[in-house]
């Protein structure tokens, strides 16, 4: 067998390995704290950690198609398979065409000079859109970003930065959504327009929360809030197909968001809802969209829209929640216990990043169970394609 | 209101390979080898002279067993009318290089 797949597991776990020691590092470096805080920061990364290497192995695993077929390919071979992956539908042939020369090609060398050169092209490959689209796309990103700091600023001083990452953040993206589409199509159903709910809500309630002028936005917060609702908008944009996936990860989004207000609504503590369901509201739709689409992919997409339902409408729940019950009786909702007005912005913002951390590597197990679960039944051709 | 506009030298040097033998089908690998130039520059290129309807693309036909086909390109039409233009106006720069170049249409 190739053991390229296998390095490419290694790595990827190896990645995230890296990527959660460095979030430590920087935590442990931000604040001094006792030696036993720092050993307790390490036990709470210890579990979304591994929960993550094993996301990052079946995503691999699964994803890369290793477990419907032997895989032929050499290192060449995946590295431009991966990047024509990423190409546009309209411009997949284009990407099928690399692929097929690349395998008319015998010389080790070669083949990893034609494999990395044609990965940025991959990549950037033209969009069929006429350029003033594009250029009309620049123009309103440039515009927003430069606006947007003096317009909310004047408004709502304490969201100013959040506003300009924001603009940035989802100008970028629908540049570069231009630049490689193939023009202003697709389906805007009730998923999209749930997310696009999820992220007004969840602004809003900061705009409330900022209605004292002793209360703010931090920096770090502000910057991570900005970026995280701009990737939910982008993620929900119209033409990103596979409408199985949306409506099951959207409907799990919002019954999350729904549980949470009667939990706490109910007089319950809203901790264990937040630690205890992700698990089961990621893993059971992306299971079922998995059978049901006969397809991994199909149960991780489901989890990407349960994400991103999710996590903006369960932050504007929090956030709100934590306001009503604080001028109450000045407890915090999350656990019962009592907390400064001023921590509720803080408990919605670990909720907003709590969601996908914690709840999307489920939906990454869930849609390999599922699309396991599926295969023997089917005949071997569908299996592999 | 078709854009005027100039081909780049790559471009350019894409079209006029094409032409040189008009009507045969011809793959990505053979002519970056012909004109010494990277994957990664001429499949943007072809793209967009394809976008253009300069170029018509085919898949192999006959491609010998363990090996998948490939794509093929040759230019249409206008693809040709351009190269002709193209081939022209090289002709016309090399004996007269101070005369103001004409513009292209299309690429």
């Amino acid at each position: 067998m190739n053991r390229t797949p296998r390095r490419i597991e290694i790595a990827a776990m190896v990645l995230v390995l890296v990527v959660f020691a460095t979030i430590y590092v920087l935590a442990v470096a931000a604040e001094p704290r006792s030696s036993t805080m720092y050993r307790d920061m390490a036990l709470v990364l210890v579990f979304p950690t591994l929960l993550w290497v094993l996301a990052a192995f079946l995503l691999v695993r699964f994803g890369s198609g290793a477990t419907r077929r032997p895989s032929t390919l050499d290192a060449p071979g995946r590295l431009l398979a991966v990047a024509v992956a990423t190409l546009p539908d309209h411009r997949r042939e284009w990407g099928a065409a690399m692929a097929a020369e690349l395998a008319g090609i015998t010389e080790p060398a070669a083949r990893w000079r034609f494999a990395l050169s044609c990965v940025p092209a991959a990549l950037w490959l033209p969009g069929t859109v006429r350029a003033p689209l594009l250029v009309a796309t620049t123009v309103v990103a440039v515009v927003a970003v430069a606006a947007a700091d003096p317009m909310v600023g004047s408004v709502v001083p304490g969201l100013a930065l959040f506003a300009t990452v924001f603009a940035a953040v989802l100008g970028g993206l629908a540049v570069v959504s231009v630049a490689r589409s193939h023009g202003i199509r697709g389906w805007v159903g009730v998923p999209t327009i749930v997310v696009v709910i999820g992220v007004v809500a969840s602004v809003a309630a900061t705009v409330d929360f900022l209605r004292e002028p002793a209360r703010y936005v931090p920096t770090v917060g502000a910057v991570l809030f900005a970026g995280a609702l701009a990737l939910c908008l982008w993620a929900a944009r119209p033409g990103t197909g596979d409408r199985l996936a949306a409506y099951v990860g959207v409907g799990a989004g919002l019954a999350f968001a729904v549980g949470l207000l009667a939990q706490i609504r109910g007089g319950q503590a809203a901790v264990g809802w937040l630690l205890g369901m992700p698990a089961l509201v990621f893993f059971v739709p992306a299971f079922i969209a998995a059978v049901i689409g006969r397809s991994f992919r199909s149960g991780v997409r489901t989890g990407v829209w349960t994400a991103i339902a999710a996590a903006p409408m369960t932050y504007a729940v929090m956030l709100y929640e934590e306001l009503r019950q604080s001028a109450l009786d000045g407890t915090s909702v999350l656990d019962g216990d009592y907390a400064p007005v001023g921590a509720s912005l803080a408990s919605a913002l670990v909720v907003l990043a709590l969601i996908p951390v914690a709840g999307f590597p489920f939906a990454v197990m869930g849609a390999a169970v599922g699309s396991t679960a599926r295969r023997p039944a089917v005949a071997p051709e569908r299996a592999a394609g | 209101v078709t854009r005027v506009r100039r081909p780049s030298a790559q471009t350019a040097a894409v079209v006029l390979a094409l032409a040189e033998t008009a009507a045969a089908w011809r793959h990505g690998y053979e002519l970056c080898r012909q004109l010494n130039l990277r994957p990664g520059s001429l499949y943007p290129i072809l793209v967009r002279l394809a976008d253009r309807g300069l170029l018509e693309t085919a898949w192999e036909t006959d491609a010998p067993p363990g090996r998948p086909p490939r794509h093929l390109y040759r230019l249409t039409g206008p693809g040709r009318a351009l190269a002709t233009e193209l081939a022209a106006a090289s002709a016309r720069s090399a004996a007269e290089p101070l005369r103001s170049k004409p513009r292209w249409q299309g690429a």
